[in-house]
């Protein structure tokens, strides 16, 4: 299992806890951002191994349920969820130049 | 809470996938949703988290020809079984509030004014429950209890409706997350049950300032996300909005800014003011 990205460091100031806070960001700047996102993700996806790229397409961008796309895939559900959780995590942390562009960057938590 | 029983950061971020797939177990879940309540980067988290679902839910799939061949192979597969959700929504499906007809994915801000179009709501309902469909009230229990009695006054039987599960009153929760799960599972549970579709009525705003209740802000990020939820389960939903009691920013933001469509005046109508969740937030 490859480490993700996406996860709060090991060494951040309380063992657990984000190192810096991610933003949800709230000024009008988002909407001059928002028609990258789609494309910054299609880069995203392309990018992804295959199994990852393929969970998370059926699921999110076709709108799978996960019953569908474990019997479609013959894989567990538990397989599932971490495969797209994965690529979900990846695909959240490829996009985070962007939320911190939108929120003025991170806070210290 | 002890802290032998706290959730931390690193956790949260591992349980995301499983917690909007509704699957933690009730406890794992509580202790989920007591950590997010508290920590506002694990909020932050989830939104850029639902954001990223969002906007792939919004994504053009790729022609067939563009498709690695595995991923062309499901595709057809999908495709074949007739569950492509992209493409032209057909209207067809009578709505039961004037004479509007409505498509599966449809998220409706419903404004009124006056009692009569109050009342009217309940014919949504009613035509729901006549094709079949299940559906699922969330809001003040005062208003839901009118909705209800008016249903009764329609020659329904609101009992037995409730005893086959045609008809759920679903609990109102104090976080936006809370809400999206709550919806999301009565209209899997709904699905499981052979119900070809649900319809969902909100009305959230009834209860506000009551403890325990929705604040403004989480009211508007649920509606933020309900559009590509509702795209993404078999469901319609219809939000409804006081004109004469909200404040305008609910009512600009919340009723105007997060609904594709309105309802108004007897009228369905395109909303040109819908922003969508990836603008929003």
């Amino acid at each position: 299992v490859s480490p993700e990205p996406d996860r709060p460091e090991a060494g951040s100031p309380a063992p657990g806890h984000w190192a810096s806070l991610p933003d949800a960001g709230s000024s009008p700047e988002r909407s001059l951002l928002t028609k990258e996102l789609g494309e910054r993700l299609r880069g995203v996806i392309d990018a992804l191994p295959s199994n990852l790229r393929t969970v998370l397409w059926l699921r999110d961008v076709e709108g799978w349920s996960s019953e569908e796309v474990c019997s479609a895939l013959a894989i567990q559900e538990t397989n599932q969820r971490v495969l797209l959780h994965r690529a979900r995590s990846r695909a959240r942390a490829a996009l985070e130049p962007y939320f911190e562009g939108i929120g003025g960057g991170a806070k210290r938590g | 809470m002890k802290p032998s029983a706290d959730m931390t950061c690193h956790e949260l971020a591992e349980l995301v996938t499983t917690y909007l797939d509704g699957a933690l177990s009730p406890r794992e879940r509580e202790r989920f949703e007591a950590h997010l309540q508290g920590c506002s980067g694990c909020q932050a988290h989830v939104s850029q988290m639902r954001l990223v679902v969002s906007t792939l839910g919004q994504m053009e799939p790729p022609a067939g020809e563009d498709l690695p061949a595995e991923q062309g192979r499901i595709l057809e597969l999908f495709r074949a079984r007739g569950l492509h959700r992209r493409g032209e929504r057909e209207r067809d499906i009578p709505l039961g509030l004037g004479s509007e007809r409505a498509a599966i994915g449809d998220h409706i801000a419903y404004f009124w004014e006056s009692e009569r179009e109050f009342d009217a709501i309940a014919g949504y309902l009613a035509a729901g429950v006549s094709l079949g469909q299940a559906c699922v009230l969330i809001g003040h229990v005062a208003a839901n209890e009118r909705l209800l009695a008016n249903l009764e006054r329609q020659g329904l039987s609101v009992r037995s409706l409730v005893e086959e599960h045609q008809l759920q009153v679903a609990s109102v929760r104090s976080s936006a997350d809370g809400l999206l799960l709550e919806v999301d599972a009565r209209i899997k549970d709904a699905a499981h049950r052979g119900m070809t579709a649900v319809r969902v009525l909100g009305n959230l705003n009834w209860g506000r300032g009551t403890p325990g209740w929705p604040s403004d802000r989480e009211i508007l990020r649920l509606e933020a996300h309900v559009t590509s939820a509702a795209e993404r389960l078999p469901s319609i939903v219809v939000c409804v909005y006081d004109v004469t009691t909200l404040p305008g920013p609910m009512l600009m933001k919340g009723g105007l800014e997060c609904h594709p469509l309105t309802f108004h005046r007897d009228c369905l109508r395109p909303n040109a003011h819908h922003v969508p969740p990836g603008q929003f937030l």
